[in-house]
């Protein structure tokens, strides 16, 4: 069953103290819709309370029932990660990493992954060239949008469950 | 600053471990063409992973308008929450709000009751009831996470929740 759009929203309080509330929304406007809604609901928020809103985000689930070889392997673990480390425009360095990262895709007797396999080399490419839309080719960015632009390293590394991959 | 769009895939192993990773994309986009990458990105992270894809999403920053609060008041407490719940369209289901630092001048005198006849409580439960009209025409309807549309309000109180 789909999933709705959900409108979040941190309000702080007069010791620092912040707490969040959502609101889930219909998935039928544009993006400038909620913009302009989001603005008329911020004001009646900020009417009952008296606190401050101090930011607010607004999360769409992406429908994924069309991938493909998409199931879980025999002794994948999400703590062995395949790292990649990459470099943007501004100078700035991103990590985009991988969980369960295939173990078939490490150079032999190194951490490092083996660029030239071509589903690596394809990953690798998706984040370097981006994707195709019919708004433009979106390519992935650092957190002030530059855009990401080299691969500084890619090897297996190994992190916590519970954290970010 | 504006911040880029976060997008976010989650991924389970075999011992049903879960982890997540993001992805950043810029801002300008429409809806459609971030679903698009996010679709294309969660083929490529599935294709070199042993684990599977379970789930992603977009998560944008909203612009906050102005002439809102800047200052909180002394008497907020993100503890002192506003519990309001509404009937869905869809009878049997409902749609509960917790909204933190609710000003106390709202609630019913010797009561834990929200005032609904209070103007500034009456305009925020019409609009989780019957939305917020914007250009188009269109109209952004609240639902609940199953997208049933709100209805009426069916309680709107005070609520004290525990404070870490």
């Amino acid at each position: 069953m789909a999933k709705a759009p959900v409108i979040d929203i941190q309000i702080v309080d007069e010791s620092g103290s912040r707490s969040q509330f959502g609101s889930s929304v219909l998935d039928a406007l544009t993006l400038v819709q909620y913009q302009e809604a989001f603005e008329v609901y911020a004001v009646l928020v900020n009417d009952i309370i008296n606190g401050i809103l101090a930011k607010a985000s607004m999360t769409f689930l992406v429908n994924i029932a069309g991938l493909i070889n998409n199931s879980v392997s025999p002794n994948s673990d999400v703590e062995e990660i395949g790292h990649f480390l990459w470099q943007t425009l501004g100078g700035r360095k991103v990590e985009i990493n991988v969980p369960g990262i295939l173990l078939d895709t490490f150079i032999p007797g190194s951490d490092d992954l083996d660029q030239a396999d071509p589903d690596v080399a394809a990953f690798i490419a998706m984040v370097l060239n981006g994707v195709s839309t019919p708004g433009g080719t979106i390519i992935p960015t650092d957190v002030a949008e530059d855009d990401i632009d080299s691969l500084r390293r890619a090897r297996k590394q190994t992190r916590p469950t519970g954290t970010r991959g | 600053m504006v911040f880029a769009v976060t997008g976010r895939i989650d991924f389970v192993d075999e011992k049903a471990k879960e982890s997540f990773t993001v992805v950043r994309i810029p801002t300008g986009f429409g809806l459609s063409d971030m679903n698009l990458f996010l679709q294309t990105a969660a083929q490529a992270f599935a294709d070199i992973s042993g684990c599977q894809v379970t789930g992603a999403s977009i998560t944008l920053n909203m612009t906050l308008p102005g002439g809102l609060r800047t200052v909180a008041s002394i008497a907020s407490d993100i503890a002192r929450k506003a519990f309001l719940q509404y009937r869905t369209q869809l009878s049997g289901f409902f749609n509960k709000l917790f909204i933190p630092t609710l000003d106390e001048t709202k609630t019913v005198t010797g009561s834990e009751d929200i005032d609904q006849a209070d103007p500034q409580v009456a305009a925020l439960v019409a609009a989780h009831e019957v939305g917020i009209p914007v250009a188009g025409p269109a109209t952004m309807l609240f639902t609940n996470d199953r997208i049933f549309p709100n209805e009426t309000i069916a309680i709107a109180v005070e609520q004290h929740m525990k404070k870490k």
